[in-house]
């Protein structure tokens, strides 16, 4: 009977302790001390401790791209040509600037695949290669690549604190740079380059101890195409003669961001001014461009650039192309008035929308 | 000897005043004060370029000259000649122009055209007052060597007033060059699926004018024409202006899908003077500019049109769920056909689906009876049991004979920590209460069985 009473105790006391258990924030550890014996003293000069001290790597606190009159972000947007922007990044070194050497912003034209590297299809308008180097004490802005399809703006350094600075590196990118309109939306993610048909970027900060921290993204360009040639060509000749302007009497220049086609066509007839007459297109002919030979009116089209069924490929370099060796030629029918026989000269310029 | 000195210094004042009277008398006999001459082309303002008034080659021109009220001519004379001062001795197209107003008739005395064509359009050519307005144009003789510049020659104007030459001034010559730009003009818009509404861009796509004649834009669509206002079109571009166009599209109650809509642009040329046997005015057309994109769908949804089939599915590419919660997550089909449905999940938890609002019972594989006049509804329901987890939804659909598999990708959160910790003392308090209640009934029973 005693033993039970008792056992009721224990019980009780085990439960009240395994409340405070449960409820108290404190915790009990069991810690074992091993008992110190006597040690006789040795030295042994051949050992040696080596301590290495890594240097930790920069952090890269934020990063855009930004236009560079107001600051308005483009990250996974649109930019245009011929407007400048600026690389905004926040840079947090271990201890102090001056571990940081590099901070190298390689962008890209991904053509579609997001495996696509920079420079992995070369060309000025299809990669873009922007330095921060602060290797000697003076920090320089470099514009590796490309030479004349983006100009170098301005650096702009920023310091919060010793180890904080905000870099902004500005570029114009010219009016061939690869368009790249993205697939129909922007993916806002930070860090990643998942939206295909754009350009790439990745910085990358590199410090004297030979760490490096990178990020990545993307951002979109418009389309831009530009046609300038003279306003008007003539020719003369008498009729059974052949009227033809000289290779050379014009120039059209063109500036497209994406595969395009240059045609050229007429009103069906070229009307006498004053009337009375008038001349087919089938009688006219052109020369030159991407033309072998001749290429007749009469079906309405000449492709001086590209073809019907493709697409004249975008230059990969230079900020714009010229053409000068066009030439138009009228075969201008026997019997036909004397006058002057005018039409509109249709140039089309067709961009690859794919 | 001191009134010679006077007489001198009176002589020599009076010699000075002659000097400058006469001087000053030529001066206006050069018509510095008598003529006034403005250049410019028809609905265009005067240009300068070196502190010279500019011409551009090749187009119409208004040369408006005025005289003050000492010059009242009755044969008016404008000669335009290459180089400063000196006439060429070799007057052709691209040296030497003379035109003539004498009271009755405007003349053009080169005639360079013979028969054919003409460098004065006397319809134009009027008499106000004091102002003699000649509609006049030369060759586009300037030679184009330099493709990245609009090149020029340095020529001289001259004003006949009876024969007598009252003003002269120098002139830039320019090559014509047509040339317009183009950006911005992408667009990819969004409107819900059945929905009448107005979308209005606020992107804006440019034309800019970046040559020295003027241009007549206008934008025609290949599609929806008349359901697509542009702004700043049918109207001139001047030289060097750019010029924002806004969009807006009306849309009509369309089914899923995307509309692709092709604009194209037209910048022609004007004031374009024809000459020679065959000549022909520069026109530009561009393609595609602009060209707009709209998604019928609903926001935030992969949109995708099943190939060689009139249906669209709606799905959500990428889900996020906290750990425990529970989700329906909808798809969208539109479209006639009979379409077979299987879905499968992996790593989360599927509940239900409801198809149409009625429970599926195999959702391996059901049909939805599919329509283009509505929208038919696949509703999963979720429940994310595993922590920091991705797991996935697969669609895959079944129509004339083809399969089409789609994935949605789901995030799963992790534990909360102060819920676990939550639950864990929960749990702890009831197995205690439990066995409190337990050691109480027990003590009671031996109390009474026991003291009995």
């Amino acid at each position: 009977m005693e033993k039970k009473r008792t056992l009721s105790y224990l019980t009780i006391i085990m439960l009240v302790l395994s409340m405070l258990m449960v409820s108290s924030p404190v915790s009990l550890h069991f810690i074992q001390i091993a008992g110190a014996g006597h040690v006789d003293t040795q030295y042994d000069n051949d050992t040696y401790l080596n301590v290495t001290v890594v240097s930790a790597p920069a952090v890269i606190n934020s990063y855009d791209i930004q236009v560079a009159s107001t600051g308005a972000s483009r990250r996974n947007a649109m930019i245009d040509v011929n407007t400048e922007y600026m690389f905004v990044v926040n840079v947090t070194c271990p201890t102090t600037w001056q571990e940081i050497e590099y901070i190298n912003i390689t962008a890209w034209y991904d053509a579609g695949s997001e495996a696509s590297t920079y420079n992995g299809t070369a060309g000025g308008n299809l990669n873009m290669f922007l330095q921060y180097q602060n290797t000697t004490g003076t920090a320089v802005y470099n514009k590796l690549w490309p030479d004349n399809e983006v100009t170098k703006g301005d650096l702009v350094e920023t310091v919060y604190n010793e180890s904080c600075h905000v870099v902004k590196l500005e570029f114009t990118p010219l009016n061939q740079v690869r368009s790249a309109v993205g697939n129909g939306g922007w993916d806002n993610t930070t860090n990643a380059t998942n939206d295909a048909k754009s350009w790439n970027f990745k910085i990358e900060v590199t410090t004297s101890g030979g760490n490096s921290t990178w990020v990545k993204d993307e951002y979109g360009v418009y389309r831009y195409c530009e046609v300038s040639s003279s306003a008007s060509v003539s020719a003369s000749a008498l009729p059974g003669h052949r009227a033809s302007t000289s290779p050379g009497d014009f120039t059209i220049t063109y500036k497209a961001n994406t595969p395009y086609k240059l045609t050229v066509t007429t009103n069906a007839t070229l009307n006498r001014v004053g009337g009375g007459d008038s001349i087919s297109r089938a009688y006219i002919n052109v020369s030159g461009g991407d033309i072998t030979g001749y290429d007749s009116l009469s079906d309405g089209i000449a492709y001086i650039l590209g073809s019907s069924g493709s697409y004249h490929a975008q230059e990969t370099d230079d900020p714009q192309e010229t053409i000068n060796d066009v030439a138009y030629h009228c075969d201008i029918p026997y019997g036909t008035l004397s006058g002057t026989y005018s039409s509109k000269l249709y140039y089309t310029l067709s961009l690859d929308t794919t | 000897m001191k009134n010679h000195g006077y007489s001198l210094l009176l002589i020599s004042f009076i010699t000075l005043m002659l000097f400058a009277t006469v001087f000053q008398g030529l001066g206006e006999g050069n018509g510095e004060n008598q003529v006034s001459v403005s250049i410019h082309i028809p609905s265009e303002n005067e240009r300068e370029l070196f502190n010279s008034s500019v011409m551009v080659t090749g187009l119409w021109h208004y040369v408006n000259i005025t005289f003050d009220e000492t010059i009242n001519p009755n044969v008016v004379n404008l000669i335009l000649y290459k180089g400063e001062n000196t006439v060429p001795l070799q007057k052709n197209e691209a040296t030497y122009y003379s035109w003539e107003y004498d009271g009755t008739e405007w003349k053009d005395n080169m005639n360079y055209g013979g028969g054919s064509y003409t460098y004065i359009d006397q319809t134009r050519c009027k008499k106000t007052g004091k102002t003699y307005a000649f509609c006049i144009a030369t060759d586009d003789f300037v030679a184009n060597n330099n493709p990245n510049a609009i090149e020029y020659e340095n020529w001289t104007m001259v004003v006949k007033a009876d024969g007598t030459e009252v003003f002269s001034t120098p002139l830039v010559m320019e090559e014509p060059v047509a040339s317009v730009a183009v950006t911005r003009a992408d667009y990819n818009l969004r409107v819900e699926p059945f929905t009448e509404t107005v979308l209005k861009p606020v992107q804006e796509f440019i034309t800019i004018n970046t040559g020295n004649v003027p241009l007549h834009i206008k934008v025609f669509y290949n599609k929806l024409n008349e359901s697509i206002v542009t702004s700043n079109v049918n109207t001139i571009i001047h030289p060097g202006e750019t010029l924002n166009h806004s969009v807006a599209v009306a849309t009509k109650r369309w089914q899923p899908g995307y509309v692709s809509i092709s604009g194209t642009l037209y910048a022609d040329a004007l004031y374009v003077v024809p000459t020679g046997f065959i000549s022909l005015d520069t026109s530009y057309v561009f393609n595609g500019v602009p060209r707009i994109v709209i998604q019928v769908g609903h926001s935030n949804y992969e949109l995708e049109e099943i190939p060689n089939n009139d249906v669209t599915f709606q799905y959500k590419k990428n889900i996020e769920m906290n750990y425990g919660e529970t989700k329906n997550v909808t798809a969208y089909l539109c479209g006639n056909g009979n379409i077979t449905i299987s879905i499968a999940n992996s790593n989360i938890t599927l509940l239900n689906v409801w198809s149409d609002g009625v429970i599926v019972d195999n959702i391996q594989n059901f049909t939805m009876h599919s329509t283009n006049s509505s929208e038919h509804q696949i509703v999963v329901q979720l429940q994310a049991l595993k922590p920091n987890a991705t797991a996935y939804l697969f669609y895959t659909l079944k129509l004339s004979g083809s399969s089409h598999v789609y994935t949605s990708t789901i995030r799963v959160g992790p534990e909360t920590p102060g819920k676990r910790e939550y639950a864990e003392n929960t749990l702890a308090y009831i197995v205690v209460g439990v066995a409190i209640a337990g050691v109480m009934i027990y003590m009671i029973y031996n109390q009474l069985r026991y003291r009995r």
